[in-house]
C-alpha cells in the first residue's frame, strides 16, 4: 500500500451512513477480538455511528476490573438508548414470533428493535447471530455480521 | 446528550453554498444546531477511531484476518477496495504479523 493512498484527510467527513448496533457478544468482541474490532474500525471509517441499548450492559459488563476495556469504548460515546415501555412494547411481538424458530432473548429481541428503527440503515454485531437473524429477517434496512 | 450544557458562541467561515443547504434543510434559526450535531458525531466517530486504533497498534490484525473484515464488511454494505484500504489506521500499514 502506497503512503500516498493512506494519507491522512482531516477535513474530509464521511456521510453518515448507518448506526452499528451491538449486541454483549459484539461489544466484548469489539474490544478483545482482532476481527471484530477491524469490521467495526472499517464501518465507523466510513461513516457509521456505533450504538446500543441499556440492556446489553447487564450481559456485557461484570463490575470488577474486567469491564475496562468495554468501558473505554463506551465512554468514547458509543450511544447507548434506554429502553421505555415503548420499546418493550415493540420487542415483545417480535421476539414472540421469533420463538417459533429460534430462541431469543429479551436483550436479542430489544438489540433488534433497536436496529430496526434507526434510519437509514443498521447492522448488528454479534458473534451469536442466529437468533437475532430470525428477529430481523425481512427487515430491508438491517444486516447481521458475526464476529 | 441533552440537560445543562454550557453554550459559548463563536463564529465559523462555511461556504456561502453550504451556509444555503443548511438553511433548505434547518431553517435559519436551526443552522447551529446541525452544525453541532454534525460536530458532535465526528468528535464522536474520532474518539471511538482513536480506542479501535490503540487496540489494533497493540495486537495486530493478520492480513488474512484483515481480508475477513474486509469481505464481512463488503457483504452487506457498498465499500470499494481502495475505500477500504484508505480507511485502515496507518499503524496497519507495516508488515503485518502472520497467522499463527
Amino acid at each position: 500500500m502506497s503512503p500516498a493512498r493512506r494519507r491522512r484527510r482531516p477535513g474530509r467527513l464521511p456521510a453518515h451512513s448507518g448506526t452499528v448496533v451491538l449486541d454483549a457478544d459484539g461489544l466484548n468482541k469489539c474490544t478483545g477480538n482482532v476481527h471484530a474490532a477491524a469490521v467495526l474500525r472499517l464501518l465507523i471509517a466510513k461513516g457509521w455511528d456505533v450504538a446500543t441499548v441499556a440492556p446489553v450492559l447487564v450481559e456485557a459488563l461484570r463490575g470488577d476490573r474486567a469491564d475496562a476495556r468495554v468501558n473505554r469504548l463506551l465512554a468514547a460515546e458509543v450511544e447507548i438508548h434506554p429502553v421505555d415501555e415503548r420499546a418493550a412494547r415493540q420487542a415483545a411481538p417480535l421476539r414472540a414470533q421469533a420463538l417459533r424458530a429460534a430462541n431469543p432473548s429479551a436483550v436479542d429481541a430489544l438489540v433488534a428493535t433497536l436496529a430496526i428503527n434507526t434510519e437509514p440503515s443498521a447492522v448488528i454485531l454479534t458473534s451469536d447471530p442466529g437468533d437475532i437473524e430470525v428477529i430481523v429477517s425481512g427487515q430491508p434496512n438491517v444486516n447481521v455480521i458475526a464476529v | 446528550m441533552g440537560g445543562n450544557v454550557a453554550t459559548v458562541k463563536t463564529s465559523l467561515t462555511i461556504p456561502k453554498e453550504l451556509l444555503d443547504a443548511a438553511k433548505v434543510i434547518a431553517g435559519k434559526r436551526g443552522v447551529s444546531g446541525l452544525v453541532v450535531e454534525a460536530l458532535r458525531r465526528e468528535v464522536r466517530r474520532r474518539k471511538l477511531l482513536d480506542v479501535l486504533d490503540a487496540q489494533l497498534a497493540a495486537d495486530p490484525p493478520t492480513l488474512e484476518e484483515l481480508e475477513v473484515a474486509r469481505k464481512a464488511v463488503q457483504a452487506v454494505i457498498a465499500y470499494t477496495d481502495a475505500e477500504v484500504a484508505e480507511a485502515l489506521p496507518d499503524s496497519l500499514a507495516g508488515p503485518a504479523r502472520k497467522p499463527a
